[in-house]
């Protein structure tokens, strides 16, 4: 046996050494990736193989000022892929395109897009996704979202605006408060590994969504309803291309309601112009005309230029310098500045106008916020056209002192007269009254807020005194109530378009306020491009009255004790015509309205409950035209009301919701499908707002 | 075969037994890991995986062909050297013409019901022809032109094996050509230019293709795969993927591993973890302990073979057990290194580990050849 030579000893010594060096090396570097970038390492891991779902927040319900649901949401189902998961995306994309009504090609594509998570279709009806669901198709997969329904249809749609599938508010009141009412989503976190397949031992996390809080607006639902009502009538009647119809609360701005022509249904909003979305009585800027008349007065009186018996010649129209202004009747003659107010002499104005002086009148238009956003809460807020006092010749003095060439927003008007109605306190309007938490709690409020005293309370008493005499001896007699002292100004403004006045196009108004001396409510009535009568006190101010009448009624502002005699409304005598009463228990107090002025009575509401619960006299009776029926309503205004529980077996999930939500009532749901079983039983009374579980099974 | 002082008394008493529990651990330590590399993978009838089925079956075979082996005397591999060589062309040949093709590249022979791997069987075919060239190589070196042949039994196979294209396994060639040569006295100086001038030339002509698109033989993948190790980031989908995911792994097994079966980055996000990627799976479901066991382990085996290399009885032993402790080293850092990403991606399996019944019947074979040195040993008479 040969023996080692002492070279390959040495040569065996170097692999020796040289094994153990690379073990060693390879070791050294495990312990460094382990322990140095292990840490990090391990949170890329868990990364790596998560996907978040999303769970979209219950987005928060929109409320009346009395409590009454004007938007909710309701639980629908979206269906989403996971493309790495889908096993045959052909017969996949057929079997959900033919369930979902798709195409299949559009299936096809999204459910093979490179990414982890892509939405089918958002959205779906309940039956249908169970549908789905029941194939059990790998990749395909839904989650629960929550869809805006807006129970009362076009009501007030251009307040509350629209919400978009996102669950994000994309108009209106929706839109301003979208953070309150959005809340946050949560997620299911899911583990997947590379080729998307959900891990059997894998982590679920699910973090639940934070649902919105509720908004309660001071719209009052009936008082919406009832300036909807008539606004449709007057823009049938007078063919009219828009029309406006704000109430609000002068002593605090609060807008009781705001009904916008054209206007369109929130739920199938795609289905409507765009236009017929914009909120006109915010957004969009008219030439006041007349109805301007007292914010020139005001600057006069308050800066102590005129008095209500200076006396004015009218001789049908006036020079000033580079023009000849007419006035709108050529036999004023002699008048006192009261009487220039009550017949809405514009020679009178301009001649106001020029006393007062650019820099006074821009002062007071400006002190009125007209040349400002009033600061309502509702987006897209807009101002009219004003001159600078700089560039103000005397002509745009003269014409401006009447309302003609500077533009305002019906919004921007109200809020200048109600300061004049509130004793010369410029309230900002707002229709927001506050927040809440979904268990109720109050988290914010939004309290009435003056922004400045504009005029003397002197002035204004002067001024609301000459404003009543436009409703019992002018222009605005059309406005009149019986019972009620009401204080207004009419204006017919030729529209201005770019700038320029166009003849032959003419805006309407009336803006009031009653009663006279205590103002509890102020409105605006506008009409935009009537066909036909066009003048303001003409198709404004009766249309003015007409809502006013049932709100006042609706409020119960008591009529004064004295009325006014000397001029009333030439009506024929409904005395001897017979009636007979409808019935109108179950209605809404507003529905019971527009039921009983079909029928020839006069209802009364006692009160604040959501629908009337009994009536006098009884459905059927015979009596005089006119005649008050009263309806009632139990439990206290603003509480809670009785309110009967409907039978909701057999309906799906998102009929229930609509039908509760209807009547006032909130729900909690288990399962899914048809609802098999309800507590409490269809025909209890219960307090509004009452939870009413349902139980759905497929 | 079998002379006649071989009792099994005597085998039991002379069997190199650390080795023998080395391997037996290793393979044990191969089938825990395959079953949770495998665990995602298609299962047969008793819910194990198919790929792990295979392998416990080649695992059973494995030991019955190192025991065979170790009871053949291994001086008898000197007559089937060249035979062996012929039928190893032979069958690198016919894998190119014949052969399937799987995952790009041509690298499996159908025979009968067994799918073989012949560029894994010709590397312990080629250390047997390597040893016994280098062992009659009586007069010892006098030039480094001496090295064109050993050189030129490796260049043929390896070429073979690099058209498949299988480029990890033609450098296992390289490395055990070197190996061997170095160990039989080899001139040192020309054999360190050669590896170096090889290395510097092979670096340099990627970088120069990679700067300025000098034309080489290699297809795109292989070159993105050798470079990627480098900067995963720069082809984080494709080859700098397993890289990454293989990182994220290891990082995250820490000290003590996230557990047996608790690995979810492997198991999931390595489609490949039961070939090359396997000790990924160890060090994530078992930590640092695992990986360093393993590692020890390999650790003992290559130094129990360098071990028995020297105490064999002839150079031809010596010369074998040299390659295999060569071939066993390469490939486990290459292996290792690869997956810590240190080492290019070159697809080169882990020893015993990755799954394959090819690299593993090869590798317990290498065993049997090691223990039957052994047995017969030089025996130091006092």
């Amino acid at each position: 046996m040969p023996a080692p030579d002492l070279g390959l000893r040495k040569r065996m010594a170097v692999v020796f050494i040289g094994t153990a060096l690379f073990m060693a090396v390879l070791l050294v570097r495990v312990a460094y990736i382990q322990f140095i970038q292990g840490e990090e390492l391990a949170k890329r891991a868990l990364d790596m193989r998560t996907r978040e779902v999303p769970v979209e927040a219950k987005r928060g319900t929109i409320y009346d000022r009395r409590g009454r649901e004007l938007a909710v949401s309701v639980n629908v189902e979206s269906v989403f892929a996971i493309p790495a998961q889908i096993r045959d995306a052909e017969s996949t994309a057929a079997t959900v395109a033919t369930i979902l009504g798709m195409e299949k090609d559009d299936v096809l594509r999204r459910i093979t897009l490179p990414s982890s998570f892509v939405w089918i279709k958002r959205k779906i009806e309940e039956d249908v996704a169970r549908q789905l669901k029941a194939k059990k198709l790998p990749g395909i997969e839904t989650t629960q979202e929550s869809k805006r329904y807006y129970p009362k249809g076009n009501l007030a749609s251009h307040v509350l605006g629209i919400a978009g599938i996102d669950n994000q508010g994309l108009e209106g009141v929706e839109l301003f408060y979208d953070t309150p009412l959005g809340g946050s989503k949560g997620k299911i976190i899911i583990e997947f590994d590379a080729r998307g397949q959900e891990m059997p031992q894998a982590l679920h996390r699910y973090i639940a969504p934070v649902d919105g809080n509720d908004a309660y607006l001071t719209i009052d639902e009936v008082v919406q309803f009832i300036a909807e009502r008539e606004l449709e009538q007057a823009m049938i009647r007078h063919q009219a291309k828009g029309g406006v119809i704000i109430v609000m609360d002068p002593t605090t701005g609060e807008i009781l309601a705001m009904a916008v022509r054209p206007d369109y249904d929130p739920n199938n909003y795609n289905d409507y112009p765009v236009q017929n979305r914009r909120n006109i009585a915010v957004v969009d800027a008219f030439s006041p005309g007349s109805t301007f008349k007292p914010i020139t007065a005001a600057a006069a009186l308050e800066e102590g230029l005129v008095k209500m018996s200076d006396r004015f010649f009218c001789g049908g129209s006036i020079k000033v310098p580079g023009a000849v202004i007419s006035c709108w009747s050529s036999n004023h003659g002699s008048l006192s500045f009261l009487e220039v107010i009550r017949h809405s002499c514009n020679v009178g104005f301009v001649n106001v106008g020029l006393r007062v002086g650019k820099e006074k009148f821009y002062e007071y238009v400006q002190a009125f916020n007209l040349t400002d956003k009033t600061g309502i809460d509702f987006p897209g807020e807009a101002t009219g056209i004003m001159l600078k006092p700089d560039v103000m010749k005397t002509v745009d003095l003269a014409v401006m002192s009447f309302g003609q060439t500077l533009t305002v927003t019906p919004l921007q008007l109200i809020t200048a007269v109600a300061a004049i109605a509130n004793d010369g306190k410029l309230m900002r309007p707002h229709l927001l009254k506050e927040i809440r938490s979904p268990e109720g709690v109050v988290v914010a409020e939004q309290p009435p807020e003056m922004l400045r005293q504009v005029i003397s309370r002197e002035t204004a008493r002067e001024l609301k005194e000459a404003m009543r005499s436009v409703v019992e001896e002018g222009t605005g007699r059309h406005a009149y109530i019986e019972g009620y002292t009401v204080a207004g100004k009419t204006g017919t403004a030729q529209k201005v378009v770019e700038g320029r006045i166009v003849r032959g196009r003419y805006t309407a108004m009336f803006v009031g306020f009653v009663p006279y001396d205590n103002p509890k409510l102020i409105a605006l009535a506008m009409l935009d491009e009537p066909e036909g009568a066009y003048y303001g006190g003409q198709i404004a101010a009766p249309l003015w009255a007409a809502v006013v009448r049932d709100v006042l009624q609706y409020l119960e502002i008591p009529p004064a004790p004295k009325t006014s005699t000397d001029l009333k409304p030439s009506a024929a005598d409904p005395a001897d015509i017979q009636v007979t009463v409808p019935n109108v228990v179950n209605l809404t107090p507003a529905e019971a309205m527009s039921v009983a002025r079909e029928a020839g009575v006069r209802v009364f509401v006692e009160g604040g409950g959501p629908r009337i619960l009994q009536q006098t006299p009884a459905a059927g009776a015979s009596v005089k035209k006119d005649t008050m029926v009263i309806a009632f309503t139990e439990g206290e205004p603003g509480g809670k009301e009785q309110v009967t529980v409907p039978d909701l077996i057999g309906k799906t999930m998102r009929s229930v919701a609509a039908t509760l939500a209807q009547v006032g009532l909130q729900m909690e749901t288990e399962g899914s499908g048809l609802a098999i079983e309800q507590d409490p039983v269809p025909g209890t009374q219960v307090p509004s707002g009452t939870i009413v579980r349902v139980r759905f099974s497929p | 075969m079998l002379e006649q002082r071989f009792t099994l008394k005597y085998i039991l008493a002379n069997v190199d037994w650390v080795l023998m529990v080395t391997v037996i651990l290793l393979l044990c330590f191969s089938l825990v890991a395959l079953s949770t590399a495998t665990r995602e993978k298609a299962v047969d009838a008793s819910g194990r995986s198919l790929i792990w089925t295979k392998q416990a079956a080649g695992a059973v075979m494995g030991i019955a062909i190192m025991l065979f082996l170790a009871l053949f005397d291994y001086s008898l591999l000197t007559y089937l050297s060249w035979p062996l060589y012929v039928v190893n062309i032979g069958l690198l040949t016919a894998v190119l013409i014949a052969g399937r093709i799987a995952l790009g590249a041509q690298r499996w022979l159908r025979l009968g019901p067994l799918e073989l791997q012949p560029s894994e069987i010709a590397k312990l075919l080629c250390i047997i022809a390597l040893a016994h060239y280098l062992s009659r190589k009586q007069e010892g070196w006098n030039s480094w032109i001496e090295m064109a042949v050993p050189l030129g039994l490796v260049a043929l196979p390896a070429l073979l094996v690099l058209k498949q294209p299988d480029l990890g396994t033609a450098l296992v060639f390289l490395a055990i050509v070197f190996g061997m040569m170095f160990i039989s006295g080899a001139p040192k100086r020309p054999l360190v230019i050669i590896v170096l001038l090889g290395i510097s030339l092979a670096v340099g002509a990627i970088v120069l293709h990679l700067k300025y698109g000098i034309p080489i033989p290699l297809q795109d993948y292989q070159i993105k795969r050798l470079v990627v190790f480098v900067n995963p980031e720069i082809d984080p989908l494709n080859t700098g993927y397993q890289v990454i995911q293989s990182r994220i792994a290891i990082g995250s097994g820490q000290l003590f591993g996230r557990g047996l079966y608790q690995g979810t980055q492997v198991a999931y996000f390595l489609p490949e973890a039961h070939t090359d990627f396997i000790f990924s799976v160890v060090a994530e479901e078992t930590g640092f302990v695992g990986a360093a066991l393993l590692l020890l382990l390999f650790l003992i085996l290559i130094l129990r073979a360098v071990s028995i290399a020297q105490k064999a009885k002839d150079e031809f032993g010596t010369l074998l057990a040299v390659g295999i402790a060569t071939m066993l080293v390469f490939q486990v850092t290459v292996n290792v290194g690869m997956t810590l990403g240190i080492m290019p991606v070159t697809g080169i399996p882990c020893p015993f580990m990755t799954a394959g019944i090819s690299s593993l019947t090869t590798n317990m074979a290498s065993m049997g050849i090691l223990q039957s040195i052994y047995l017969r040993r030089r025996k130091i008479v006092f």
